[in-house]
């Protein structure tokens, strides 16, 4: 009998945890994502809404009286945007309060499609491009063309040349695009102290860069070039091509895979791996066991981010007191060319749209995105407040320590967009605030600037085809030629691959991608003919 | 009285600590040079000087990971739901297992398979979340605590654990006149311990290491468990460097803000401690004779 | 006569009382388990989340593709190698992970001071607790060229071993890397089993003169071989699953051809796309292969040795 009032005990006192976790969750899940499935509750307060809304959309919502609490879905970040200072910042200086609800790491675009497709209510989203492109595809989305016609101060501060990929051939718009400013943000580095040491010279072809990696090998004992790449682009470069997907020869646009150089290049790449002139663990190696092989010494070149040398700098410092890094631009090939890709990244960082179902709130998301873009409040979530987060010097501002790191490190979390003649000015603030960086980013930048290059002309580009077949594509490229590197696969094979590649969808993408060079000439030249806003900084001097 | 311990058995005593001793010390060392690189500065970490004992002493790291409010937010959660979880599922499992272990019970063989069938197929992703959504739990610790409430692998454990106990006492207690239920409190459970505690411990490492609950039903960052933290800061920072190394520069993602080597690994040894705590805490059930003793008190 | 009657009415009673204890569970299977079972039909559709009002309005919209995914997998020459190495690597798993453990826990028990079985059987338990991602990157660096693994093969006069580029080498390092991390885990059930042993058992073998060894066999192992039986039903009942996080952190494209499993096939092929469709028509394909060793395994046992699950 005793064992039976024990059992109820337990239970009750389960019980009575569980309320408590329940009170708790309810609590927080009062403004919470779940109650949106419900039909007749959305329908309701659709309805409470709409009177609002036809109104608000009108004229400007923000006179509007009470603004409405904004949901906002993004992918994931390691920290809570909710308790930042920066979202407590934007609050006070828009008059929006925000909830920020995330998707999670892995599974995010199914866990995306998912929310949305189950009538989940967010009322924004700020998304990578190819989840914009998958909602934008299934018809998810809000046209924004009114909304934008009614707060100009979004066209009037953001990149023109952003909106091509957003914008429906309809003539829809169904987002709002962040564009990234255009800068290098790698190219090879080298150990400076070591090649001071023994006079090398930087090498200029293949041939120099051949010799060079052996009088490494034997003078110093160490791995001359470490990485994992299927494309070092600076040996590429070196066989006549670069890493843009596409080349265009009198406007037939081909896979990159089809310049006769990519032969040459894997080639070369395996007799190096052969040779024991690149890391044997090549094929293997991830970003940790790079990192590690640069800071240990362990290896002298790399691909390298700039923002990754200060940490192998000073990590290196603690044995040998003058290391440092510098790095070389891209081999030149048998033309004397060098395929110089100025910016690696791509050019939509993010995008923000609204779903289709969350319109009643939609001028107000729109009026948020507008104040966010304003001049002041961009500086402010960006650079931080000039006296407590920067100073400025020669209009550039220098961040304060360590105020500056515990406030606005992750600022550009809650971009709705980029003013784009403030971002080139704020975001220094960001390499400013270690010299290491702010150093190897100059160096980078200022070297690629001495070159003429020509820019992805399919940059601003967007086709299904890309979504549909780029990912699954490219690691198929990534796959076979780390496989050829590492003579896994024989280079002879390479026909076969080549068909392999087009029969898993390789043809219908450079079909895709030919149309839509077809169709937009235009955005491809000037594409081409963009100006990187860094360049002119180094050129003046 | 003290035996004498004889030659033979002293020297299989040595020989067998001595083996448990090399093999607990690979599995040991990892952990170790985890805690001295969550105890050294971040740059002797980057050059992979740092080995069983820190380089560069310093604490910040863990005051860095106890202060950050996400961390702290995520651990209360995998707490509150290990908890909770491992009750509800307790409770769950034993009640199924002792019917189904019962072999004189009529349709045992039906009720088995309906719960090996589960076991072996699911709905998969979509139909579950649609699920959970329409009980409205998405953004709820229940959405974390009760879809893993009940696992067939573990109440077949169990199972087995009940089907091996002496039939004796059990027939001797009916004979008394003895219901189910108080065979089951006054006999079943109190011999099956070792048993209890080893299902209790499956159950709460599962509700700790439950990663797949967080992705699939969870976007306030408010219940976001602790191993979902956990990992997105470990894979996200090896996909940063990788992003790196490749140039894709994500301006978005801030690739200068890297989470350091060092709160790595001080994060990954604070967040393993409390459960790793509850073994030793569990031993104690794993003890022989206590199950003839606690069946004659 | 009367004792047959009396037993079967007390029978009933009996029963009434037990099936009311399983409610709960069938009730928590039914609405958890059972009811979503019909997202089993995207694995014969075309299915498009967005193609309905909902998600589940679209599984009845989308077209019916019948048993194309499982075609378009088995014409892939990848595929069936993906599906030769899955059943490669699961069964080394099992043969060398599954007695060892066995072993493990027979071992711990011999031994004499408390204290020390307790500290073993924690530090043997803690990897468990280390995910794949931090295992896998440890391991690179141990393993690697440069790695003091292949340092001591140098010093040594010996050749390195590629063990993550060699395709002979590769699935040896994920079975013995798996076997690291999860033997001391997997010994926990049999330490409970055996803790069920009574020591009245040991007392009379040892006053009938038997050996440790003879202890061992006679004693401890024929009272846990019935977990032994089950626990290796229900692994087989996993076959299908050769370790997907650990395979995805380890592998490279050189190894392909040893190491690369059904579910990282599929998620290579699968990348930047939804393939719900693809993902549950691969789920089903497992779990009829799983369904299947699960209920010859069960059958086996229970002709072979009278153990079995049901």
């Amino acid at each position: 009998m005793c064992n039976w009032k024990r059992f109820a005990a337990v239970i009750i006192a389960g019980m009575l945890l569980l309320t408590g976790c329940g009170a708790k969750s309810s609590g927080g899940n009062a403004t919470g994502a779940t109650e949106g499935n419900e039909d007749e509750q959305m329908a309701a307060s659709a309805e409470a809404e709409t009177g609002q809304s036809a109104t608000a959309s009108a004229e400007d919502p923000a006179e509007e009286g009470e603004k409405p609490t904004l949901k906002w879905l993004s992918n994931y970040v390691s920290y809570d945007p909710n308790s930042e200072y920066v979202a407590g910042l934007l609050e006070d200086l828009t008059g929006y309060k925000v909830e920020y609800y995330m998707l999670p790491a892995e599974n995010a675009d199914q866990r995306l499609s998912m929310e949305l497709s189950s009538g989940n209510s967010y009322d924004l989203l700020k998304l990578n491009y190819s989840q914009y492109s998958m909602l934008a595809g299934e018809g998810a989305l809000l046209p924004l063309n009114d909304l934008l016609e009614a707060n100009p101060g979004i066209y009037e501060t953001t990149n023109p040349l952003g909106w091509y990929g957003v914008t429906q051939e309809n003539g829809d718009i169904l987002g709002i695009p962040e564009v990234a400013t255009i800068q290098t943000a790698a190219a090879l580095g080298f150990r400076k102290d070591i090649f001071d040491e023994y006079g090398w010279e930087l090498p200029e072809t293949v041939d120099e860069f051949y010799q060079l990696l052996k009088e490494i090998k034997e003078k110093t004992g160490k791995i001359p070039l470490t990485g994992n790449q299927a494309v070092q682009v600076t040996i590429a470069s070196g066989f006549g091509f670069d890493t843009y997907d596409f080349e265009i020869n009198d406007g037939k646009v081909q896979s990159y895979l089809r310049n006769p150089g990519v032969k040459e290049y894997l080639k070369f790449m395996n007799q190096l791996y052969v040779e024991g002139l690149i890391d044997p663990d090549w094929p293997v190696n991830k970003g940790e066991n790079i990192d590690q092989k640069m800071s240990t010494g362990e290896a002298i070149m790399t691909h390298m981010s700039w923002s990754s040398t200060p940490n192998w700098t000073r990590a290196l410092q603690e044995t040998v007191p003058d290391a440092s890094f510098e790095s070389i631009m891209p081999l030149s090939d048998a033309n004397g060319v060098k395929h110089i890709d100025p910016n690696t990244g791509s050019a939509y960082q993010s995008v923000v749209c609204i779903p289709k179902k969350a319109k009643e709130n939609a001028p107000y998301v729109v009026d948020m995105v507008e104040k966010r873009l304003e001049k002041d409040t961009f500086w402010k979530f960006n650079a931080g407040t000039e006296g407590v987060h920067y100073t400025l010097e020669d209009g550039i501002p220098i961040p304060i320590q360590p105020k500056y790191a515990e406030d606005m490190t992750n600022g550009n979390y809650f971009q709705t967009s980029v003013n784009y003649i403030e971002s080139p000015i704020t975001w220094l603030s960001r390499v400013r605030k270690d010299d290491l960086l702010y150093e190897a980013w100059r160096d980078m930048n200022s070297k690629v600037s001495k070159y003429d290059y020509t820019y992805d002309p399919f940059y601003y580009a967007s086709f299904p085809e890309y979504d549909e077949y780029h990912a699954a594509l490219a690691q198929k490229v990534n796959d076979y030629f780390l496989q050829v590197i590492a003579g896994t696969e024989s280079i002879d094979t390479y026909d076969n691959f080549l068909a392999s590649w087009e029969a898993a969808g390789g043809l219908e993408y450079e079909a895709g991608a030919q149309n839509w060079y077809d169709n937009n000439q235009e955005l491809a030249q000037k594409a081409l003919e963009a100006v990187p806003a860094y360049k002119s900084l180094f050129v003046e001097q | 009285m003290k035996k004498k311990i004889p030659l033979k058995e002293k020297i299989f005593q040595v020989i067998n600590g001595l083996i448990f001793a090399a093999l607990g010390l690979t599995m040991l060392l990892p952990f170790i040079n985890l805690l001295a690189k969550s105890f050294s500065s971040e740059s002797s970490v980057l050059a992979g000087r740092v080995g069983l004992w820190p380089i560069g002493f310093q604490t910040g790291t863990y005051r860095y990971v106890l202060t950050e409010p996400q961390f702290i937010r995520s651990l209360f959660n995998s707490i509150l739901v290990t908890i909770c979880g491992t009750i509800i599922a307790m409770i769950l499992t034993c009640m199924v297992a002792y019917p189904l272990s019962r072999g004189w019970l009529k349709g045992r063989k039906i009720f088995i398979l309906i719960f090996v069938f589960v076991m072996l197929f699911n709905g998969g992703m979509v139909p579950t979340y649609l699920l959970i959504n329409s009980l409205h739990m998405l953004n709820t610790y229940w959405a974390l605590i009760l879809p893993p409430a009940f696992s067939v692998y573990n109440m077949i454990l169990l199972k087995n654990f009940f089907e091996e106990l002496p039939e004796s006492v059990e027939e001797s207690a009916r004979l008394d006149g003895a219901g189910n239920m108080d065979i089951l409190f006054r006999i079943v459970l109190p011999m099956s311990l070792p048993a209890i505690a080893t299902i209790g411990l499956f159950y709460a490492v599962g509700f700790w290491n439950n990663y797949m609950g967080g992705v699939m039903y969870i976007t306030d960052p408010k219940f976001k468990p602790l191993q979902q933290y956990l990992y997105e800061l470990v894979t996200e920072t090896q996909r940063l460097q990788e992003d790196l190394i490749t140039g894709e520069l994500n301006l978005d993602r801030d690739a200068i803000n890297t989470v350091p080597d060092a709160i790595r690994a001080a994060t990954i040894m604070l967040s393993s401690i409390p459960i790793m705590l509850v073994y030793p805490f569990l031993q104690k059930y794993f003890v022989k004779g206590l199950v003839v003793g606690s069946v004659k008190g | 006569m009367h004792f047959t009657r009396k037993k079967r009415s007390l029978n009933t009673n009996k029963s009434l009382s037990m099936y009311a204890l399983l409610v709960p569970g069938l009730i928590f299977i039914f609405i958890f388990n059972y009811l979503p079972m019909y997202g089993t039909l995207i694995a014969f559709k075309d299915y498009n989340i967005f193609a309905g009002n909902n998600p589940i309005d679209a599984i009845f919209k989308s077209e019916w593709v019948g048993v194309k995914y499982w075609k378009q997998l088995w014409s892939e020459s990848m595929f069936r190698q993906a599906f030769r190495n899955t059943l490669t690597i699961s069964i080394m798993k099992i043969v060398i992970g599954f007695p060892i453990p066995i072993l493990l826990a027979l071992f711990i028990n011999e031994i004499r001071s408390v204290l020390y079985k307790r500290t073993i059987q924690t530090v043997l338990y803690l990897p468990h607790f280390m995910s794949w991602a931090v295992i896998g990157s440890l391991l690179l660096s141990i393993l690697g060229t440069t790695g003091p693994v292949n340092t001591v093969l140098r010093t040594l006069g010996l050749n390195n071993v590629a063990f993550f580029m060699d395709a002979n080498v590769f699935p040896w390092v994920l079975v013995i890397s798996a076997l690291w991390k999860e033997a001391g885990w997997n010994t926990i059930v049999y330490l409970a089993a055996i803790a069920g042993v009574s020591p009245d058992l040991y007392e009379a073998a040892t006053v009938d003169g038997a050996t440790r060894i003879q202890r061992m066999r006679y004693v401890t192992l024929p009272s846990i071989a019935s977990t032994i039986m089950m626990l290796l039903i229900l692994r087989l009942g996993n076959l299908m699953a050769a370790g997907f996080d650990q395979v995805l952190v380890m592998y490279n494209p050189t190894v392909y051809s040893t190491g690369d499993i059904i579910d990282t096939y599929v998620y290579r092929i699968g990348l930047g796309q939804l393939n719900f469709s693809l993902g549950t028509a691969v789920g089903l394909f497992n779990s009829v292969i799983n369904l299947i060793l699960v209920t010859t395994s069960n059958l086996f046992s229970r002709k072979a040795f009278g153990r079995s699950i049901w």
